[in-house]
């Protein structure tokens, strides 16, 4: 892995990281329930990749 | 206000997954190590289908128009190009 390449994973890290946390967020105060199954799914889908991305280093 | 609550979470959404898609993009293409490139590939696919998710259901509920070209402007684009193929 080259020094370029460790700082798209850290970035992509990061923003996983925050991206889980707002649909978190987001399934708990949209009012919605489609909405809400959906955020959760995605919650689910930015953790999935995270864990990917974290299996790199 | 509750749906115009909803509707603004979900514009949020959909703005910082687009920029995700972005990042995940120049991902994939700056990446010459083959396992961090097919990873990154894997989460641009990924997360260009959240992003279909949220436009979908966002559209569905009409907090998104979307507008068609109209028909003599794609004659005239078709035409711009015809002769290469």
């Amino acid at each position: 892995m080259s020094p370029k390449e460790l700082l798209y994973v850290e970035d992509a890290l990061n923003h996983e990281k925050h991206m889980k946390t707002c649909c978190t967020k987001s399934a708990d105060e949209l009012g919605d329930p489609a909405l809400k199954n959906i955020m959760t799914d995605m919650a689910r889908m930015h953790q999935n990749i995270f864990d990917k991305l974290y299996e790199l280093l | 206000m509750n749906e115009q609550n909803d509707r603004m979470t979900c514009e949020t959404l959909l703005i910082e997954t687009k920029g995700l898609c972005d990042l995940m993009m120049h991902g994939t293409i700056e990446s010459a190590t083959p396992d961090v490139r097919a990873a990154f590939s894997q989460a641009l696919q990924d997360t260009l289908s959240m992003q279909q998710k949220i436009y979908d259901s966002m559209a569905d509920k009409g907090w998104y128009p979307s507008a068609q070209a109209q028909s003599q402007q794609i004659s005239q684009t078709k035409q711009k190009f015809a002769n290469m193929q």
